[in-house]
């Protein structure tokens, strides 16, 4: 991304935008480590997140979804979800009432995390102990920011 | 109102732009629901707006997408406090571009200056994570002013 220009609406938080072809629009807030710094074992509880589909990549080939994710404190997570999106025939693929279970791997104590063991890069940042952003669909060619709240 | 948004001539860069005036009908009492009209440049663009409280609304262009003409959907929040960067704060940041994720770690060194560690997923392969320093060497060559890159807005 070029270097961004941001738009405050209070301190330390705001819109930005990009200044490259890229045309990227996201938000910055500030990070609120917990004391000692973050680690697989910040979250616990129930936490939820919605994708919301860029509209002018209409429905892509990866699927989108809404998820309540529970963390255990430990470092395991259990996802109930439905997605949707890409097409099998004419119809379009949904996936309803899905389940699975995870955990978060190594996190470093300046909350940057991979959620994808395979993915080979960073792809998610603690932001406080109750918000999380990662880039959902990593490895599809339309990568979403996927914002996950208690 | 300030105002910074993308071109559309072909660039493709962001530009800022000043002097965009607008009008909005009163919300409906029961739903929030209200539209609004804004004008830059001469081009006039409708929105439908959804109050969620008395200082954040939901949007949605309601013109028909046309070849200068985009579909947006977006939201907007009353400022409040000192619109300031806290020097030796920590905040995190998250964007997504045409076919691109970004999502990062900025930390504020002074009044005018940070550090950013940022990661970035272009068509699904990630790019090596990257640093950026902010004022960079070549800005302050070129006499660069920080408050063209922190400038509040309405």
């Amino acid at each position: 991304m070029y270097p961004p220009v941001f738009y405050l609406t209070s301190p330390n938080k705001g819109f930005m935008l990009g200044t490259g072809v890229g045309v990227y629009v996201g938000q910055v807030e500030p990070q609120a480590a917990p004391s000692g710094g973050f680690s697989s074992t910040s979250l616990s509880g129930t936490f939820y997140d919605g994708d919301s589909e860029v509209v002018s990549e209409a429905v892509s080939a990866e699927m989108i979804g809404v998820e309540a994710l529970t963390f255990d404190g430990s470092g395991g997570l259990d996802i109930v979800g439905d997605y949707i999106g890409g097409y099998i025939g004419t119809e379009v693929n949904q996936e309803v009432d899905q389940t699975n279970s995870t955990s978060l791997g190594m996190v470093n104590s300046n909350g940057t995390f991979s959620t994808n063991s395979t993915y080979g890069q960073i792809n998610a940042i603690m932001i406080s102990t109750s918000k999380v952003v990662n880039i959902d669909d990593s490895t599809q060619s339309n990568p979403i920011i996927q914002v996950i709240k208690q | 109102m300030e105002g910074v948004i993308n071109d559309g001539k072909g660039s493709g860069l962001s530009t800022p732009y000043s002097g965009i005036t607008g009008t909005y009908a009163a919300p409906d009492p029961t739903t929030g629901r209200f539209t609004h009209t804004t004008t830059l440049n001469g081009v006039t663009a409708h929105h439908v707006g959804y109050l969620v409280s008395s200082s954040q609304f939901l949007e949605l262009s309601t013109d028909a997408l046309a070849s200068d003409t985009s579909v947006l959907v977006g939201a907007a929040q009353l400022q409040s406090g000192s619109l300031s960067l806290t020097t030796g704060s920590n905040l995190v940041y998250y964007a997504t571009g045409t076919e691109s994720a970004e999502l990062g770690l900025i930390n504020v060194t002074g009044s005018t200056s940070y550090t950013a560690n940022y990661y970035e997923d272009v068509s699904g392969k990630p790019e090596s994570p990257q640093t950026r320093l902010v004022p960079t060497p070549s800005m302050l060559m070129a006499g660069w002013r920080p408050a063209a890159q922190l400038a509040p807005c309405i």
